[in-house]
């Protein structure tokens, strides 16, 4: 950037520590599971059907679960 | 008694009742700027909880989602996942914008973007953006209610008169108890919605079709283009999936009503508590919906307006009784949204315009005084938007939620620390060219690749803004590292090591 210092800053894009590494890439994984091309590629279909629910439902019913137990994973964690 | 009497009487019944919480969060009222506009920074978990997803939900998600499944299938349990990412941002950016505004006084999120950018040019294009993309709610909310109304009194009440006397309801008790009268009804209208839904919804499961196993086993025997992907009218393709989910998480939170939560809260503590717990609430909430849209395609199929699919079942199938308490946790679904963005815009306009250019030396009682007339003048603007249609509001309320996101990369630049802050020209740049983008990706050619136009626009947004910045001035370095230096230290500690 035109004539100004820069003081070296640490970014906070990416955490630091192990759990906040860990839950972070956890996180992302687990929401990349109800993304494109997952979603489309693996669960989009009716059959087997779980639980009485067609299969893209229960997939991503799942999915979200394990999303919010992983909030609330961090939560626990003071991250 | 007629079932239009009991339906219509229960409205009225909770009205009353958020007029009398009005009355009463005005006698706990202090003649405090900071009181009336953000219940003086001391929100705590319970009211902060039932007030973001009672704000989060609108008109949209109890009678739109409904329509949405009715029409496009399970695709749309892909609020799921928005819902869910609506928690992991509020977890990790709402803390920070919590700490920022509690730290140095920031009242709206022009405050924080014009002192970190130094710039007031970054005020006005915040305010303006906060306004207009989010002032046109008000009106998809008035005539939700209006026709909420409507439906209930079997159109005995008409619709504009509906409409002005739920904005004048809610209007009142803003002017009444400012944001605490806000928080105080959205915790009624939020256990009230929820509970709406799910009775009705599981009331009108069992009475067409026994149980909601019966109804899944009838959808894959009758219906099975709305099980799978992209849906029966080819809406929910990849790039569809990927910009619903971006758009309306960042898009919604990064709204003025929603920054504002933020802002008020008591400690980091209740917001981080929020961003772990609330997409409990916001997701469960399309587990019934996806019931209402998916027994409505079996049982009245074809309709052309598919929103109506909820109340039309309702009216058919419930009691009187029940659809009047169901019909009110509708109404109470759009007015916590309504009565959120009357206030967030009252108080842009307060803050960012009144207090700022036309009277700085204001007293807080004036303050307040010009809130309350403020909410007068919009209430106005609502009515009227509400009772009148034109291709322009539909074309702003169309890019709402991507039009607000557009200020996503000037917040993270000031609650994220990187090695290069975003500068003040690459911010403008970025947010015009942004809106441009938007514009072209909405309207003149329409989510080009399947991608959601929204996501074309922050893509174009971020990459500008990085590329003006590096030939432009940074923003302060003393403001850089106060604001930063305070965010390093309240993350991480004074070592940084944590």
């Amino acid at each position: 950037m035109k004539g100004v210092s820069e003081p070296r800053r640490r970014s906070h894009w990416w955490p630091r520590t192990l759990r906040g590494k860990v839950a972070t890439v956890g996180f992302l994984g687990t929401l990349a599971l109800a993304q494109p091309p997952i979603v489309f590629a693996f669960a989009n279909r009716i059959d087997p059907l779980v639980a009485g629910v067609p299969f893209l439902y229960a997939y991503l019913t799942g999915v979200y679960v394990l999303l919010l137990a992983l909030l609330l994973l961090v939560w626990r964690w003071r991250l | 008694m007629e079932p239009w009497v009991v339906a219509t009487s229960l409205i009225f019944a909770y009205l009353l009742v958020t007029l009398a919480i009005g009355v009463v969060a005005n006698r706990r009222l202090s003649a405090n700027a900071e009181d009336f506009l953000l219940y003086g920074r001391r929100a705590g978990p319970v009211v902060l909880y039932l007030t973001m997803v009672a704000t989060y939900h609108s008109a949209f998600a109890f009678l739109g989602s409904g329509g949405f499944f009715y029409t496009h299938g399970i695709g749309f349990w892909v609020a799921g996942c928005w819902t869910i990412l609506v928690g992991a941002i509020t977890y990790t950016l709402g803390t920070r914008i919590w700490f920022v505004g509690k730290q140095f006084g920031y009242v709206t999120p022009a405050d924080m973007l014009a002192d970190f950018y130094g710039s007031e040019a970054i005020r006005v294009v915040a305010a303006v953006v906060s306004i207009v993309f989010t002032i046109l709610y008000i009106q998809v909310q008035a005539q939700g209610l209006g026709y909420i109304l409507s439906v209930a009194s079997g159109d005995r009440i008409p619709f504009a008169l509906g409409t002005a006397i739920l904005l004048v309801v809610a209007a009142t008790y803003l002017m009444l108890g400012g944001l605490r009268a806000v928080y105080w009804t959205d915790v009624l209208q939020g256990i009230w919605m929820y509970v709406a839904v799910w009775v009705g919804a599981l009331v009108l499961t069992v009475r067409l079709f026994g149980n909601p196993l019966e109804l899944w086993r009838r959808v894959v025997a009758e219906r099975p283009d709305l099980l799978t992907l992209p849906g029966p009218e080819g809406f929910f393709g990849p790039g569809m999936w990927f910009g619903m989910t971006m758009v309306l998480s960042f898009g919604v939170v990064l709204q003025p009503h929603m920054l504002i939560r933020f802002f008020s809260a008591d400690s980091a503590r209740t917001v981080k508590l929020l961003g772990a717990t609330t997409p409990l609430y916001l997701a469960s909430l399309y587990v019934p919906a996806a019931l209402v849209g998916l027994a409505g395609a079996l049982a009245m199929p074809g309709l052309e307006v598919p929103d109506r699919i909820f109340p039309l079942l309702l009216v058919e199938y419930a009691p009187a009784w029940l659809t009047g308490l169901i019909l009110a946790g509708a109404t109470a679904a759009a007015m916590s949204t309504l009565d959120s963005i009357l206030h967030s815009n009252m108080t842009v306009l307060t803050r960012d315009v009144y207090q700022r250019y036309i009277n700085p030396q204001a007293s807080e009682q004036r303050v307040v005084s010009v809130g309350r007339l403020v909410v007068v003048a919009l209430l106005v603007v609502a009515f009227v938007m509400s009772v009148s249609s034109s291709e322009l509001l539909v074309v702003v309320i169309t890019m709402s939620a991507a039009g607000a996101m557009q200020l996503m990369p000037g917040i993270c630049a000031v609650c994220l620390p990187a090695r290069r802050p975003l500068s003040k020209a690459g911010v403008l740049w970025g947010v015009a060219t942004g809106l441009v983008t938007l514009y072209a990706t909405t309207l003149v050619w329409p989510h080009p690749l399947g991608m959601h136009g929204g996501i074309w626009a922050l893509g174009v947004n971020w990459l500008v803004a990085w590329v003006a910045t590096w030939f432009s001035a940074a923003p302060d370095d003393r403001t850089v590292e106060r604001v930063h230096g305070a965010l390093e230290e309240f993350i991480y500690g004074e070592d940084g090591a944590a």
